[in-house]
């Protein structure tokens, strides 16, 4: 059996291997309860719904008239765009958009202007964007986004930042610094400093296990510390 | 020492929840990633080329008007269906002939084996109209498949999820690391319980932090590995005869005890149990807050100080209570002359 002296020994040398990722721990996991993971998700930057309706009546073009021009298609989707309604037609991985009221062919991306003012349509915070990029490499935020991307920063707590698809502008993604920070927590609370998302690493696991005995021997201190023997 | 003490108080409060996150996040990643996984056994629909000819939407932006978002073709069924979106919902149509679309036991199963890759049969969808608010908060179909459930939105027939039983495993664990013990609406970070336990497990560990820092600046910590110094401690008997001398290392109950264990000890050298006390016989230290806390005015005032609180050096103590000296007598029985032990 293990003495008190030795149980004090483990506790104190475990800590010694594993308090710095301990109180990692103990930090990230603060700060990613405390947030609020609505915030943290953006939801305030983004109005409840959408506001961008679609004027039935300017509607000119009908499924039909766009399935006998392309042939075949393998999807079809009514939208509201800036300049107006529009099919977003894929065929053959290509996507094309096409106005709903002439049947014209629009651009494949969005111009700046027509980012922000989609943008906005969007924003539902307090401040004025600041920056429109179109990334052909979309951040690391963000990076499992199909690039092009136009990227719309605004001013504001934690500089949000709305991410648009560059041909229709409808919303993707939205950011902010704090998302940042809770990413990075994440990354360092499962210690997984490459994908960030697989919590079965190795690396974890012995952590978790001696962290685990640290514990379990600070439990036996408190009881054999729990009464001071009559002098 | 007040540190210790906070360190203690703290982890009475927090110290099970601790252990409780500890064991959870370990089986989380200890088991199988495909035994938690939902979608092990889902199979995800790709589009198909529409073969249907599309009818004309104007029936639809007559009716919805001014709430219209936009309109898309799903593929999730045997015929494709327009799913109309509105400021309000998301409405379903038929497309051939166009009409208000609601599914079929036929086409429900239908969708229920095309997401399925096992092997099991499927049960009859059956129709759950208040599900479980993690799963929808809008009526679904259950179908089953051997221990994998298979949910339905009512309203499209979209596959909204496969569970089976490790992904209960994964709810239970997920719900006592994350403190959510009446989850409303799917399991959160945020609940009360957690961020209370959170800031108190983050002062358990900073009083630790600051107890190891201190206890290590005081040459007192408890170490497997502290080294021998060159110093000597002389130990004597109640009657201050000569007992043993020790090479140092760290506090003078670690000195004493490193080989084995003379000095009586229940607390291991946290300076709670108060049953390492030794009387100098010269040169008292000062009185830490252990010993304070510990021994009475009188005791100080003869120079006993708890051995595991002030760190050995070249010094003569004594021990202070017949219980010791009998202790002492007993681990060393056959060693009745002073010696070096170390």
């Amino acid at each position: 059996m293990i003495s008190s002296a030795g149980t004090r020994k483990i506790h104190n040398s475990l800590n010694l291997v594993v308090g710095i990722q301990i109180m990692i721990w103990l930090i990230t996991g603060c700060y990613m309860v405390l947030m609020d993971i609505n915030f943290i998700r953006g939801q305030h930057l983004i109005a409840p719904t959408q506001t961008a309706v679609i004027a039935a009546d300017t509607v000119k073009v009908q499924p039909a008239d766009i399935q006998s021009r392309l042939g075949p298609i393998s999807s079809f989707r009514l939208l509201a765009h800036p300049s107006g309604p529009a099919y977003l037609v894929n065929q053959n991985e290509r996507s094309l958009l096409i106005s709903a009221v002439d049947g014209r062919t629009l651009p494949e991306t969005l111009n700046r202007n027509q980012a922000i003012e989609a943008a906005l349509a969007r924003f539902n915070g307090a401040g004025e964007p600041i920056t429109a990029a179109l990334l052909e490499t979309p951040p690391d935020e963000v990076s499992w986004i199909t690039p092009p991307v136009w990227q719309v920063s605004f001013t504001g707590v934690g500089q949000p930042r709305l991410y648009l698809n560059a041909q229709t502008g409808e919303l993707i993604s939205k950011r902010h610094d704090y998302w940042q920070v809770f990413d990075l927590f994440w990354m360092l609370h499962i210690m997984d400093y490459d994908t960030r998302e697989n919590i079965h690493n190795p690396l974890l696991q012995i952590a978790a296990s001696l962290a685990l005995i640290s514990a379990l021997s600070g439990i036996v201190l408190l009881w054999v510390s729990r009464r001071r023997r009559p002098l | 020492m007040k540190w210790q003490k906070w360190h203690r108080i703290l982890a009475w409060m927090a110290g099970l929840q601790m252990i409780l996150w500890l064991i959870t996040g370990l089986t989380l990643s200890l088991l199988p990633a495909d035994l938690l996984n939902d979608s092990k056994d889902r199979v995800r629909s790709s589009p198909n080329v529409i073969a249907t000819p599309l009818p004309d939407l104007t029936p639809l932006l007559r009716e919805h008007g001014d709430k219209l978002l936009g309109v898309d073709v799903a593929h999730h069924l045997p015929q494709a269906v327009y799913q109309v979106k509105t400021t309000e919902g998301n409405h379903w149509y038929r497309i051939k002939p166009l009409a208000p679309f609601t599914p079929t036991m036929a086409e429900l199963t239908w969708v229920a084996a095309a997401s399925y890759s096992g092997s099991a049969p499927l049960s009859r969808p059956e129709l759950i109209t208040s599900p479980a608010q993690s799963i929808s908060s809008t009526p679904v179909y259950l179908v089953t498949a051997g221990d994998t459930q298979i949910y339905i939105d009512a309203a499209s027939a979209r596959v909204i999820a496969h569970k089976h039983a490790g992904s209960q495993i994964k709810q239970w664990l997920l719900m006592i690391h994350f403190m959510d013990y009446f989850p409303d609406n799917g399991l959160g970070f945020n609940a009360l319980p957690i961020q209370i336990m959170a800031l108190l497990a983050l002062t358990i560990g900073l009083s630790g932090v600051a107890t190891l820092i201190s206890r290590g600046l005081a040459g007192t910590l408890v170490l497997p590995f502290n080294l021998a110094g060159s110093k000597t401690l002389e130990v004597f008997d109640l009657e201050n005869r000569p007992l043993a001398e020790f090479k140092c290392r760290g506090s003078l109950l670690q000195s004493i005890n490193h080989k084995q264990k003379t000095l009586t000890t229940r607390c291991g050298g946290g300076g709670s149990c108060g049953m390492c006390r030794l009387r100098w016989l010269e040169d008292a230290p000062e009185p830490t807050k252990q010993d304070r806390f510990a021994l009475s005015e009188a005791m100080l005032a003869e120079g006993v100080r708890l051995g595991c609180q002030h760190k050995a050096g070249n010094m003569k103590v004594a021990l202070s209570t017949p219980a010791q000296q009998k202790y002492w007598q007993r681990q060393t029985y056959d060693d009745t002359h002073p010696a070096t032990k170390d």
